[in-house]
């Protein structure tokens, strides 16, 4: 079911294992020789940069098709078939591409395969455009992206499959009467951590190794919805926007979504910290900032600039002594700033660094001074 | 790394039993690397810290008393700058061997801190008077100076982005679309002149092996800005258009032969894609000359069809050449 030779999925896994064992030193260039030879695949994954000029250029195509397949339809009315007519189009492209000349990752399928999805996607939106059809839409959305997470092994396909489940399950539980208002956070939550298990099985398994990147992906999304479900801010913008019945609502129970909010970046970050597991510790640090600015959304105590400061004079020194206590690598964790330096990305980091940091508030006045405007991160406000 | 991968490679015999037992003994003890993770966080904590402060300062221009602001930044500044001085190597033309970590990131929070001071000195006591480009000077001389003898690359793409807003024109993806005003011919001839003198630099630094290191970050950058200012010449000098549009294709020819030698990826992709930009422009203008009704519509969406199905063929023509 698979548009590409299993075969040929698992020979690239092993190629970019055994990669990565001979950019440590584990193998010598023999061994790994001769491991490419024995592993072939005809596959075309073309070098990053490239893969981001031809996916603009299929970007081009696509749009340049839109407007001639609507030029010479104009008669007609701009409804939902015209897009879901694209959406074929554009589906039948990505199957040549993918069958005949085997691209995989090279930009072409990925902008057809969010093609396809959009047109798709927006189509149905709005052949159902009515309250009662958000099930049926989930639904659909459901199906498409799965079929892409499966068929095209593609992690986005696998990511929105996951958020569409979720989706469609909301509605569903929904659908079933008033009384869902007080349990469907739990149910999101329970939904979310049998897939992020059921995943997490998969990806120590040894015999689905094609799909990995794709389980990976889900249990990313998992980890993420499974806080979200219980956000404080999450559950009551859901309540506002679905019930308008406040007073008796799972929130309620205020305490439990405070705890929740806040109690699970921290079991995150330590989790991953006992168990060696980085997805664990990054999704920890970022819902950590969640949980603040959830906390800041209701009570604000301190000015923005203040509470950036502030952030500023905790997070500088917390980084500091995290780089020297793990930089021993003592406690499993290393930081050694060698290869931090020497990283393929200096180059690239560097640049970043210059486009946030590089324009302070500069003098504006006359003439063509380019450093106008406030450079930090979103305070957007010009001097 | 999965450890089971080894176990097959070593039951087909591609690697010794040697081999997988020593991957398998260092994959279970191997600490997890937190380089990305750690630096994210410092940087997110120097940009906060920064982006506050400088709110705080502009906001507070009446309340607080001028020479408390003033003194403040510029202790925090210049205890930046001297920690630098006392805890960092000593000055070498190559990439220093041994990174230091703490003057590394306090030398970036001191380049900010003074970029915040020029700019609150010029605005609130006019030091630099009427002469608005020393504003932007002054700092510049600074972070090259910085740059160079700490060996800071990040700070060097910071003197680069000042040295181009000293010219007059900004190179930060985000402004260059919006402040950018290409409409006048001064600032073309600028980016021109700039980019080429920064791609001579590029290639002396990687000539002369005096920081080569850095030579990949003046050479970002002066590409950048002269396909986008050979591609602003195109759009503003319309009489001449199509002699611009020679030019640029041989800009676009002598770094796509350097990129070939490189077998570098990147600037082979943007000189595609500048060329083609620049190249579509001339013909869908011209195209729109003529009235036909729909007729020009059809044309151009035919012409982006095959084109960029052209210059897809042509990408991946040369991935293929570059990656032998």
């Amino acid at each position: 079911m698979t548009i590409y030779d299993k075969a040929t999925l698992q020979n690239v896994f092993i190629k970019s294992q055994s990669a990565q064992a001979f950019a440590a030193g584990y193998i010598d260039k023999e061994s790994y020789n001769r491991i490419k030879a024995e592993h072939p695949s005809d596959l075309y994954s073309p070098n990053t940069f490239v893969a981001i000029g031809l996916g603009l250029l299929t970007l081009l195509i696509v749009f340049a098709t839109m407007g001639l397949f609507f030029l010479v339809t104009s008669g007609f009315h701009f409804g939902s078939a015209a897009f879901l007519m694209m959406g074929i189009a554009c589906y039948i492209g990505l199957e040549i591409m993918c069958s005949t000349k085997k691209h995989k990752n090279s930009g072409v399928d990925t902008m057809l395969i969010l093609a396809t999805a959009s047109f798709m996607g927006f189509g149905f939106s709005i052949m159902l455009s009515s309250n009662q059809s958000d099930l049926l839409l989930s639904l659909i959305l459901l199906i498409i992206s799965l079929w892409f997470g499966y068929r095209f092994v593609n992690v986005i396909g696998g990511a929105v499959a996951c958020i569409c489940l979720l989706i469609f399950i909301f509605n569903l539980y929904n659908s079933l009467g008033e009384f869902t208002i007080f349990s469907f956070p739990f149910v999101l939550m329970a939904v979310s951590a049998i897939i992020y298990f059921a995943s997490k099985k998969q990806t120590s398994c040894t015999s689905y190794l094609m799909h990995h990147p794709v389980y990976n992906a889900i249990k990313i999304v998992t980890v993420f919805a499974f806080y979200l479900s219980g956000n404080y801010y999450v559950v009551d913008s859901m309540i506002h926007e679905n019930y308008l019945l406040n007073e008796q609502s799972v929130l309620s129970a205020k305490w439990f979504f405070w705890g929740w909010t806040f109690a699970i970046p921290i079991l995150y970050t330590l989790a991953g910290l006992v168990r060696k597991d980085l997805l664990l510790v990054r999704a920890g640090v970022l819902l950590i900032v969640a949980s603040i600015l959830t906390f800041r959304n209701y009570y604000k105590i301190i000015s923005p600039e203040a509470a950036m400061i502030v952030a500023g004079l905790i997070l500088i020194p917390v980084s500091y002594f995290l780089m020297r206590f793990l930089g021993s690598g003592k406690y499993g964790f290393l930081y050694n700033p060698n290869a931090a330096a020497k990283s393929k990305y200096a180059d690239a980091e560097a640049f970043a660094l210059s486009q946030v940091l590089a324009q302070q508030p500069a003098p504006v006045q006359e003439t063509n001074f380019g450093g106008g405007s406030f450079g930090g991160a979103g305070s957007g406000s010009s001097y | 790394m999965k450890t089971f991968i080894f176990e097959q490679l070593f039951q087909g015999g591609l690697i010794t039993e040697e081999k997988f037992k020593n991957i398998e003994e260092k994959e279970t003890i191997k600490p997890i690397p937190l380089h990305t993770e750690l630096k994210l966080m410092m940087y997110a904590g120097i940009v906060l810290l920064t982006t506050g402060l400088g709110i705080v300062v502009y906001n507070n221009m009446d309340n607080l008393s001028r020479l408390t602001v003033v003194l403040a930044v510029a202790i925090a500044t210049v205890f930046c700058f001297v920690y630098c001085l006392i805890k960092s190597a000593r000055f070498s033309n190559r990439q220093s061997s041994t990174p230091t970590l703490i003057p590394d990131y306090t030398l970036l929070l001191g380049c900010i801190l003074l970029l915040i001071l020029t700019g609150y000195l010029q605005f609130e006591f006019n030091i630099f008077g009427d002469r608005w480009g020393m504003a932007t000077f002054v700092p510049m001389v600074v972070l090259f100076v910085s740059a160079y003898y700490f060996d800071h690359l990040g700070v060097l793409s910071m003197a680069i982005v000042n040295m181009a807003a000293w010219a007059g024109i900004s190179v930060t993806p985000k402004h260059l679309l919006r402040n950018n005003d290409f409409n006048d011919s001064t600032i073309i001839y600028t980016a021109l002149v700039l980019g080429l003198l920064l791609l001579f630099v590029a290639y002396i630094s990687a000539k002369k092996d005096f920081k080569a290191h850095f030579s990949f970050t003046y050479k970002n950058f002066g590409v950048q800005i002269l396909f986008i200012a050979a591609n602003a010449a195109i759009i503003y000098f319309q009489r001449y258009e199509v002699g611009w549009l020679i030019f640029l294709a041989g800009i676009c020819f002598w770094q796509f032969s350097i990129a070939r030698n490189e077998k570098s990826f990147y600037f082979l992709t943007i000189t595609i894609l500048y060329f083609y930009f620049g190249l579509s422009y001339v013909v869908i203008r011209n195209l729109f000359k003529f009235s036909w009704g729909e007729g020009p519509l059809y044309v151009a969406f035919f012409y982006f069809i095959i084109t960029a199905i052209l210059a897809a063929t042509v990408l991946m023509r040369f991935n293929k050449i570059f990656k032998k």
